[in-house]
């Protein structure tokens, strides 16, 4: 586990400042603020909500049972933010006495419709509890006035109590990081972390790097002309999908807004701060449709591009051969395919994630020019790469990645750009004692120094 | 015994056998370490790793190949000073590189635990494979179809 506090604990270029015993420190503070937040939270919780709430659904300490009858409701009006008006249900009732006389009507304080958002729910709560409907409740003895109906138990208090208790856990276990960081070396934890990774069963080949990108071949693909098709990273109908959510959700609030305001304007009592955000919400609105349709438009006739390969997972040095196919409509002005191999790292700057990117291998596969593709006749080519012998092999790590991947980028007649990228696995030619990662040997004494 | 990657400090010493040239995966990588007799009483424990890390622009990763630890007490108590070999069989990945922003090194690191939690590090680098270092891409146009 490294150091999370980006405030003393910095990366600048290739290296990293900062006072490392400032942030062991901080770290444990707040890990320890954590824990006394979260527990005090947590207890105040359990006695003043939980416990309360768990005794008025069972029997109340000090009451006795009875019969109550409804004598009358009300439904106080309370307003709720920006002006929309919130319902709740008011009862009164009389204890029935044993000789079937009705004792002073008291209303009740914790009454049976406790804030309600919606009025239906209002009226079915009011319609259980009908003016003249008899009901369990439960009476003080000593106090005419201290009448409850019985309540059924609130089910939110329980999930909410998990807010509290998640402070503590991470609190708890970023006070034992912190002392793992004291006990133990950096090697050690990684150590057993790399061994805990390797029984994992989930794992398809736990002998293999945690290094190398996973492959499973029960992921892949099948192709027409050769037996692998190559995933695409990114791509472009992901981000039209993203964004066609955003912008039907963001209408859609849109229109709840203007709805409110609407109801507002017709009571004559306008709410100026929901007109403001209905402003503010309907040019964002309007901003997240135009891009939608703009993508829409600049997709129009491109389908899709396949890329099969004759071999996957590739070693370096090795020859493959690489089946092209466009669909779609359109007059493609350029195709180019191209083998790519870059570098990502990411670091914390601040209290930023950066991303670095470099491209460390480029190479054109094919260049194709006036290409016409018509619904039914894609575009389909052949053509062969090797992956250069003394590359560095596909590399991932937490913060560090090496990538390989093909790139077909092409412009159509109408100005479209087609930008597509399929991720490979480059494996290193060499695979010593497949399964075997580690092979420890006894250490052997040898003669002291002088 | 020739050497090359060897890291010599006023606490100890530790060398890795013909690192001249670059290992190869699955070849066995040996070694020894040894703390210096003057400063081994205060050593309580050590601990030999070898390892990969990242270096460069990124946050750095890094993964544990090989473990040891030596204790100078309890039950299995050592004599730190006494020069100890190690062996271990190289992996297949991820393989010695210098890239732009990223580069994996491998090394031999010797921990050593002293008194008030202070520890000392000593590494010994090693390359392994012959990937070659990074260079600017040069865009190599093919014949138009």
């Amino acid at each position: 586990m490294g150091w999370r506090n980006p405030f003393f604990q910095k990366k600048r270029g290739g290296r990293s400042t900062g006072m490392r015993n400032l942030a062991y420190w901080s770290e444990l503070l707040l890990s320890v603020s954590l824990v006394v937040v979260g527990g005090a939270t947590l207890l105040l919780h359990i006695f003043q909500v939980l416990v309360p709430d768990w005794r008025a659904s069972r029997a109340p300490a000090g009451f006795e049972a009875g019969i109550c009858e409804i004598t009358e409701q009300r439904e106080p009006r309370r307003d709720g933010p920006l002006g929309v008006i919130g319902s709740g249900l008011e009862l009164q009732a009389s204890r029935v006495t044993d000789d079937g006389k009705l004792l002073p009507p008291v209303w009740i304080k914790r009454e049976v419709g406790s804030f309600s958002p919606t009025r239906t729910d209002v009226e079915d709560m009011a319609a259980i509890y009908a003016v003249g409907t008899d009901h369990a409740c439960w009476f003080d003895p000593n106090n005419s006035s201290r009448l409850m109906l019985r309540r059924p138990l609130r089910w939110w208090p329980w999930p909410v109590a998990l807010i509290p208790l998640s402070l503590f856990a991470v609190g708890v276990w970023g006070i034992i990081a912190s002392l793992m960081q004291v006990v133990t070396s950096v090697e050690r934890r990684s150590l057993v972390a790399g061994n805990a990774r390797r029984l994992d069963p989930m794992r398809e080949s736990s002998a293999e790097s945690a290094t190398l990108a996973e492959f499973s071949a029960a992921d892949e693909e099948h192709g027409v002309r050769y037996p692998h098709r190559l995933p695409a990273i990114g791509t472009a109908g992901w981000r039209m999908a993203g964004l066609m959510l955003v912008t039907t959700i963001w209408n859609i609030l849109l229109a709840y807004f203007v709805y409110v305001a609407s109801l507002q304007m017709l009571r004559g009592d306008p709410a100026w701060l929901v007109l403001v955000l209905v402003v503010m919400l309907g040019l964002v609105g309007l901003w997240l449709a135009f891009n939608l349709i703009r993508e829409f438009w600049e997709r129009r006739g491109i389908g899709q591009t396949h890329l099969e390969i004759s071999e996957h997972p590739l070693a370096l040095g090795g020859q493959y051969a690489v089946f092209l196919s466009q669909t779609g409509r359109m007059k493609l002005r350029r195709l180019t395919a191209e083998l790519v191999c870059e570098e990502a790292a990411s670091y914390q700057q601040g209290t930023d994630l950066r991303t670095s990117v470099a491209v460390v291998h480029r190479e054109e596969l094919g260049k194709w020019i006036g290409i016409r593709v018509e619904m039914g006749q894609p575009f389909e080519m052949d053509f062969t790469f090797t992956v250069p012998a003394e590359a560095m092999h596909s590399f991932r790590s937490p913060h560090n990645e090496v990538r390989w991947m093909l790139v077909v980028e092409g412009e159509t007649d109408r100005g479209q750009e087609v930008h597509r990228q399929y991720s490979m696995n480059v494996r290193p030619a060499i695979k010593p004692g497949d399964g075997q990662q580690v092979a420890f040997v006894e250490p052997s004494e040898m003669e002291p120094t002088a | 015994m020739r050497v090359l990657a060897a890291n010599h400090s006023p606490l100890a010493d530790i060398r890795i056998e013909k690192s001249d040239k670059p290992f190869e995966p699955g070849d066995v990588l040996r070694g020894s370490f040894c703390v210096r007799a003057e400063h081994a009483a205060e050593a309580r424990s050590a601990e030999l790793s070898v390892l990969w890390y990242t270096a460069g622009k990124g946050d750095e990763d890094f993964g544990v190949h090989y473990f040891q630890r030596y204790s100078a007490d309890g039950p299995e108590a050592v004599e730190l000073s006494r020069r100890r070999e190690f062996r271990t069989l190289l992996p297949a990945s991820p393989l010695s590189y210098d890239g732009f922003v990223v580069k994996v090194c491998w090394c031999a690191r010797l921990r050593l635990f002293l008194p008030r939690g202070r520890q000392s590090v000593i590494e010994a680098g090693f390359q392994l494979g012959r990937v070659a270092a990074a260079h600017e891409p040069t865009l190599v146009s093919t014949e138009e179809a």
